[in-house]
């Protein structure tokens, strides 16, 4: 969506209205939530079991899911309050403040605006809540090569979470070609996150990519 | 101390038990004896392992297997009692023995695993299904129990709480639980 001079209003509020919504969802984690993310924690962390792909990723789904929602051991800060009109909005603090680990991953979607440019994507996932409901999947299965399936046309997108900026990565076509050189990737230090870009507008079919962390 | 276990471990997937144990410069392990669980330190249940020791030296190392004892396979909990010809520093008129664990409660996280798994967790608005949460809870609570007490010596807490968890992964129908393949499949502690 263009925003312009007629239309900026409405969707800045708009997006509020989303954080707003976002941060009421954002329910207490109760002591059984808390306990099961600790369950979750450690069986990831490999304390027990040996633990197949796909168990991995259905323990890393839960886990980001309670973690999401975990205001009470992560209490959002408010910070400056948006007035217009009513109801009065609060902007949350998004902002990481406890201690729990999270898992790398590389999240993965299809921006459906083919005039998206990279710096598009990068103000975008400055929110959290923007990405955190793409698709995902560990780094082990992306270095393995993973088929994505597109649905649309328009620039392709990954994200690769806890990365540091000195993060060297290597993306891989199906036939194992580099194919760095057709990506925009940047690094976003508010998330500790690496951006890759598609420079091309991708159509629909599977796609196998395969990205690397050096 | 006059006996040192080196090695008291349930292997390869459960059908093997390795023994290493060794006692003074000198001196020989004059006896073993093995219980599991359900006749913990009743000596009239135990199996004497005597027929495996060579004494020719201070050291004892051998593996027992499952088919030998007309078990299935090794599973839960083992101790063995082991007796040294070296007498005591602390009381040379006294028998010493020396009480060795093994512990293999990996099915157990396996059956922690699929509760957590079938327990559908969408998000914390609709995760009210506190029956299943309840029970994985429960399930991590007697897991963490039995460690504890094997680590205290409260060997009877934990082969009662190791009951109540396979009663409880059975209720599960933890179909897959006893099959998670492991070379060292377990932990062991001597006492």
């Amino acid at each position: 969506m263009i925003i312009n001079e007629t239309n900026n209003q409405a969707i800045t509020i708009s997006s509020l209205n989303k954080i707003y919504n976002q941060a009421k969802i954002n329910g207490k984690l109760d002591s059984v939530n808390l306990y099961i993310l600790n369950i979750i924690f450690k069986l990831l962390n490999g304390c027990c079991i040996t633990l197949t792909n796909y168990e991995k990723q259905r323990l890393m789904e839960m886990y980001r899911k309670i973690y999401f929602h975990s205001n009470t051991i992560c209490k959002n800060a408010f910070v400056e309050p948006y007035q217009y009109l009513k109801p009065k909005f609060f902007q949350a603090d998004l902002e990481d403040c406890n201690s729990f680990n999270k898992f790398p991953k590389i999240y993965y979607w299809q921006e459906e605006d083919y005039n998206t440019i990279s710096n598009d994507v990068f103000q975008l996932i400055d929110d959290t809540g923007y990405f955190i409901t793409k698709s995902f999947d560990s780094y082990e299965n992306f270095e393995i090569g993973k088929t994505i399936n597109y649905s649309n046309y328009g620039k392709i997108i990954f994200l690769a979470t806890n990365t540091l900026n000195t993060d060297v990565f290597k993306i891989k076509d199906f036939l194992n070609i580099e194919v760095n050189d057709s990506f925009t990737i940047t690094y976003n230090d508010v998330i500790n996150s690496t951006l890759f870009v598609s420079k091309n507008n991708y159509s629909y079919g599977d796609i196998n990519f395969k990205i690397i962390k050096l | 101390m006059s006996i040192l276990i080196n090695n008291f471990e349930i292997i390869n997937n459960g059908s093997d038990l390795a023994i290493d144990v060794e006692t003074g410069l000198g001196y020989t392990i004059t006896s073993i004896l093995l219980w599991d669980m359900f006749s913990f330190k009743d000596y009239t249940l135990s199996t004497n392992l005597g027929y495996k020791l060579e004494q020719i030296n201070n050291k004892e190392v051998f593996i027992v297997n499952a088919i030998e004892l007309g078990l299935l396979k090794f599973e839960d909990i083992y101790f063995i009692e082991i007796e040294t010809s070296q007498p005591s520093p602390d009381c040379p008129t006294c028998l010493m023995p020396a009480l060795g664990i093994t512990y293999n409660i990996l099915p157990y996280y396996q059956c922690m695993l699929n509760s957590l798994l079938a327990s559908e967790i969408n998000d914390c608005i609709t995760c009210n299904d506190l029956a299943s949460k309840n029970l994985l809870v429960t399930i991590n609570l007697l897991i963490d129990s039995i460690e504890k007490s094997i680590d205290l010596g409260f060997y009877s807490q934990a082969i009662d709480n190791l009951k109540k968890l396979k009663k409880l992964c059975g209720l599960e129908k933890c179909t897959n639980c006893l099959s998670v393949e492991c070379s060292s499949c377990s932990k062991f502690k001597q006492t």
